[in-house]
């Protein structure tokens, strides 16, 4: 493939000609495969969050965020470079491929901002100007825009056969369901919207997938904890994170309050917006003056600081959903009968809410995709169109799941770390992997924090051991150094635990597979602090303060933890570095949270890596078989990144 | 040159924007009006007796295969 083909991937194309290409095994793939094999491209894009991903007969060979390449945090514009590199990590050009499938159905899309319009008219002008131009471009001519955006990476491709569109939902359901260890499950899919569908409810069965029912737009929960975090002060479709962690510093006092007038929730866990509390159809607003006068006050100014109302706001709507949600698997499973639950859709993100379900019992096993999000679209849509489209034979991965573990995204050989750490000044020590991991172990035995650079990047919005920072989870200050003085971030946000999959339940209250962060479950009673136990004087940020169990830097205020285990099959190195640490010290627990800065894409590259390195108190750097120590770097090379990204 | 493109943005907005506004109040408002008024509510913003759920069965369960080769 000539690379110069796609003159506005320079970067990516250099990652792979000099990364990759000495990467056995699923490099050139399809030569192996020869020409029987399927390959199918599926892309998600135009909203948020923008990826590809490739499926080569029914397995996903590579996915990728277009924002680890462009460094723009929720990239949303077409996915060029990770268009780019997914073709690249199989040797593949356009015309190679059986498929390209887009996430979701422009014209369904536009009917729906028409039928918005409508609705609310006179009411929206700033809205509609706003958006009619944008949607005209981009939904209505939406198979041009695919065409011109993808010539670039080769002819010869059958345009009228060959692209294909899949419903938003059905997206979201294939990537839960097709990559699961499920030979059957319902599939309940959440998020703010995606045609008309927000929620929907289907039943997979081998290589079928049918949506039963579905609820539509306006009326959406993704939407509603949308709202609340805009009028707590945090950004839409980046900050709903911030307000679940801030959840557990309030107190409920809203919910009543939430339940009798925002909405009306069904005992079977439907439930119908007042879209008088709300702005988001024909505003440019989420929230309405009706919804600010019952709730107290306008919209918090990201600047003011946070108040003890803010908290329990977060607190209350955290309630309202895991209530909706509660009330929805338990109705679904009623209903069906079925023992397995597979979720996807940007709610199913909330992993407190997943954590109850899971310990609510109603469902014997869930599995959900760890790119909940639009990304993970992009893997659906080729896999719904592999197994339900071309009608191919599905194989399910019985003992962990079609996800490889999430590290589906590029890799850099050794020869090409050290290159190009070196062309950029870094000074580093070569050494074995068995002497790197006792190094890592060593400093973070030593209090410090590591940046963790190995392997194949992760698809989806959690750092899983391959772009990571570590840190000793045993420490009490460990916690507010990570979030002040390396991730630039607020000092509420607490951060997730890595474990051995095999000590998982010695540790939390947890026995299953949790290898995607994706549940959330209390620390281990045997390793809370007794002293901790009575805090309930203690209000909002204080609470922070109390030492709360054996691994302080990863117990939330309210002893929860969003649980990574960590599995030898999928991550052998970073299953060898715990488990030196746990022979080492005793616990076999680190503090794992993302390697970026606030605002800033999880890192891509060994410079990214580097930069990062340099620009935060990171005091050790971990890449491939690298080894660097923030002492020996030159100095000049330091710069802030504290304010080097905008706040998300 | 810069003040060319400049003047070439604005009179686009100015086009764009009248042609938004002759939308919204000459197609969108009557149109939407005399939907309302035949009690038409695609987006269920009514707010009515409770049935018991909010469901909208999807008839027949979907959506086909062959679907896929459409935007819509």
């Amino acid at each position: 493939m000539d690379v110069t083909a796609v003159p506005a991937c320079d970067r990516l194309g250099r990652i792979y000609r000099e990364g990759c290409t000495r990467r056995p095994p699923d490099i050139h793939l399809h030569a192996v495969l020869g020409r029987f094999s399927l390959r199918i491209l599926g892309i998600s894009a135009f909203y948020h969050d923008s990826a590809a991903a490739l499926i080569i007969d029914g397995s996903i060979a590579a996915a990728a965020q277009e924002e680890r390449f462009t460094r723009r945090k929720h990239d949303a514009r077409f996915p060029r470079c990770a268009v780019h590199y997914c073709l690249e990590h199989a040797g593949l050009t356009l015309d190679q491929l059986d498929y390209v499938v887009f996430y979701e159905k422009p014209h369904l899309k536009f009917e729906r901002l028409i039928e918005t319009c409508l609705a609310f008219a006179p009411a929206g002008l700033q809205s509609l100007r706003q958006s009619l131009p944008l949607w005209v471009h981009e939904k209505l001519l939406q198979r041009q825009t695919l065409r011109k955006a993808l010539e670039p990476f080769g002819g010869g491709f059958d345009w009228d056969s060959k692209l294909l569109f899949a419903e938003h939902h059905m997206s979201h359901a294939a990537s839960a369901f097709f990559p699961s260890p499920f030979d059957d499950a319902v599939i309940l899919t959440l998020d703010g919207v995606g045609e008309w569908a927000t929620t929907s409810a289907a039943i997979g069965r081998g290589e079928n997938i049918e949506i039963i029912k579905e609820m539509h737009f306006p009326h959406s929960l993704g939407l509603l904890y949308s709202a609340m975090t805009y009028y707590i002060g945090f950004r839409v479709n980046s900050g709903e994170y911030k307000v679940m962690g801030l959840a557990p510093y309030g107190e409920p006092r809203y919910v009543s309050l939430m339940l009798d007038h925002l909405m009306d929730l069904q005992p079977d866990g439907s439930f119908r917006l007042n879209m008088e509390y709300f702005n988001y159809c024909a505003g440019l607003t989420m929230t309405s003056d009706k919804f600010h006068a019952l709730f107290g006050g306008p919209p918090r100014h990201p600047d003011e600081p946070l108040s003890q109302r803010h908290m329990d706001l977060a607190a209350s709507i955290q309630v309202v959903l895991e209530n909706a949600v509660l009330r929805l698997t338990r109705s679904l499973a009623a209903e069906t009968g079925m023992p397995n639950l597979c979720m996807a859709g940007g709610v199913a993100l909330n992993c407190v809410a997943n954590g109850k379900v899971l310990r609510d019992g109603r469902f014997r096993r869930i599995w959900i995709q760890p790119a909940a999000g639009d990304a993970g679209g992009a893997v659906g849509a080729a896999l719904f169109a592999y197994h339900m489209y071309a009608r191919q034979k599905r194989t399910v991965c019985q003992e962990l799941d079609g996800m490889k573990g999430s590290y589906l995204g590029p890799e850099f050989d050794q020869d090409t770390i050290e290159r190009r750490l070196r062309a950029i000044g870094a000074n580093f020590h070569i050494l074995t992997d068995r002497e790197m991991i006792a190094a890592s172990v060593d400093a973070l035995a030593d209090g410090k924090a590591v940046g963790w650079f190995q392997g194949r990047m992760e698809f989806g919005p959690r750092a899983l051991g391959a772009r990571s920072i570590l840190a000793d989870a045993r420490s009490p200050a460990m916690q507010s150094v990570l979030n002040l003085k390396i991730k630039y971030r607020e000092s509420f946000r607490p951060f997730a635990p890595s474990v051995l999959r095999e000590h998982v339940s010695e540790w939390f209250e947890l026995s299953e597979d949790s290898p995607y962060m994706l549940l959330v479950a209390d620390v281990a009673e045997q390793r809370k602090r007794r002293c901790a136990q009575d805090t309930g004087g203690l209000s909002g940020l204080e609470k922070l303060k109390v030492v709360r169990s054996e691994i302080p830097a990863v117990t939330h205020v309210d002893w929860s933890a969003r649980i990574q285990t960590v599995h030898r099959e999928t991550n052998p190195l970073y299953h060898a570095l715990l488990s030196l640490f746990h022979e080492r010290t005793g616990c076999p627990v680190l503090a794992n949270t993302s390697f970026n800065v606030r605002g800033e894409p999880i890192v891509c590259t060994p410079e990214d890596a580097f930069l990062c390195f340099m620009g935060t108190e990171v005091e050790v750097l971990a890449a491939g078989n690298c080894f660097l120590r923030k002492t020996e770097q030159n100095p000049k090379l330091k710069r802030s990144y504290e304010k080097a990204f905008a706040p998300d | 040159m810069v003040g060319r493109r400049e003047l070439h943005e604005k009179l686009a907005s100015l086009v764009t924007s009248a042609i938004v506004q002759l939308l919204l109040y000459g197609v969108f408002t009557p149109a939407g009006l005399i939907f309302r008024l035949f009690g038409r509510d695609p987006l269920r913003l009514r707010r009515g007796r409770s049935t018991g759920t909010y469901w909208i069965t999807r008839q027949p369960p979907g959506p086909a295969p062959e679907t896929m080769r459409n935007e819509f």
